[in-house]
C-alpha cells in the first residue's frame, strides 16, 4: 500500500499506527482500576495528542501554520464563550442535588453485551 | 461529566464494539488521505477506490453504532432513563453520539458525491481535500467521544457498578 501511494505517504502510516496505539492505550486504561480523575486527566491528555495529530498530518494544517492560527485561535475562543454559558447551570445543578431524590439505580447487569 | 457509575456496562463487549469502531474511523481517515494525495496527482481511478474504501469505513462504523443502539434501547437505555446509573447517561449519550453518528452520515453522502463528480471531471481535487477536512474534523471529535463517553462510563470489573 505504501508503495502505491509514493514515498511521501509514509508519515501518515506512522501517524495511523500511534492513533491506533494511543486508542489501545486507552482501552487498557479502562481494564486498569484507575482513580477518576488521574483517567480522566490520561483520557483527554492522549485525546488532545491524537486531536493534534490529526490536525497536523491528516488535515495537513502542521505545514500550513496561518491556517491552522485562524482555525484554532477562533474556536478557541468560541468553545470558551460556550462553556460559560453552561457552567453556572453545572454548578446550580450540583449545589440543588436535582437528582437527590431519584431511587439508587438498579443493581441490573445488561444482557447481551 | 458522565461519572462512571452512569453506565454499568460491565461486558467488555461495550468496549470491544466502541473500539472496533474507532479502528474503523481511524483507518477511514487514512485511505481519506490517500484519496486526497490522489487527487492531488491527477488519478481518479485511485482517488475513487479509496473514496468508496473511506465510505465503507464509515458505513462498517455506523451499522455498529446503530446496533449497538438499537442494543441499549432494547435494554432500557432512554432519552430520560438509564437502568444502570445516573438517569442524566441516556440524554448524554444519545444526543453526543446521535449527532455524531448523523454527520458521520452526511459525511458518507458527501464523499459519495465527491466520488462520481471527481469521476466526471465536475469536482477538482481541492474538492476532495475539503471533503476530506470533513471527514477528518469528524473522525477528531470521536477521538473525545470515545474515551469520555464510552471508556469513562464503564465498569471493567465485573459488578453491576461504582
Amino acid at each position: 500500500m505504501s508503495g502505491d501511494a509514493g514515498s511521501g505517504m509514509r508519515p501518515m502510516y506512522f501517524v495511523w499506527f500511534w492513533l491506533l496505539g494511543m486508542t489501545l492505550i486507552e482501552v487498557m486504561l479502562a481494564y486498569l482500576h484507575t482513580p477518576i480523575v488521574i483517567m480522566l486527566l490520561a483520557l483527554l491528555g492522549l485525546s488532545l495528542v491524537k486531536a493534534a495529530l490529526i490536525i497536523g498530518y491528516f488535515m495537513h494544517l502542521k505545514f500550513e501554520r496561518l491556517s491552522l492560527a485562524l482555525t484554532l485561535i477562533p474556536a478557541m475562543v468560541m468553545c470558551l464563550l460556550l462553556f460559560n454559558v453552561i457552567f453556572p447551570d453545572g454548578n446550580r445543578v450540583r449545589s440543588r442535588g436535582v437528582f437527590r431524590d431519584l431511587p439508587p439505580p438498579q443493581a441490573v447487569t445488561p444482557a447481551g453485551h | 461529566m458522565m461519572r462512571r457509575e452512569s453506565l454499568a456496562m460491565t461486558s467488555r463487549t461495550w468496549i470491544a464494539v466502541s473500539t472496533l469502531m474507532t479502528f474503523c474511523l481511524l483507518s477511514s481517515s487514512l485511505t481519506m488521505v490517500l484519496a486526497v494525495h490522489h487527487a492531488q496527482h491527477g488519478n481518479p481511478a485511485k482517488v475513487a477506490r479509496w473514496l468508496i474504501l473511506t465510505m465503507v469505513g464509515g458505513l462498517a462504523f455506523l451499522v455498529l453504532h446503530a446496533n449497538e443502539w438499537r442494543e441499549l434501547i432494547h435494554e432500557g437505555l432512554r432519552l430520560t432513563s438509564n437502568p444502570w446509573g445516573h438517569p442524566g447517561f441516556g440524554a448524554t449519550f444519545f444526543t453526543i453520539t446521535g449527532l455524531h453518528m448523523f454527520h458521520v452520515f452526511t459525511g458518507v453522502c458527501y464523499l459519495g458525491t465527491v466520488a462520481v463528480g471527481f469521476a466526471r471531471g465536475r469536482f477538482t481535487a481541492e474538492d476532495v481535500e475539503v471533503s476530506g477536512l470533513y471527514w477528518h474534523f469528524v473522525d477528531l471529535v470521536w477521538m473525545f467521544v470515545f474515551p469520555l463517553i464510552y471508556l469513562m462510563s464503564v465498569d471493567m470489573s465485573g459488578g453491576p457498578g461504582r
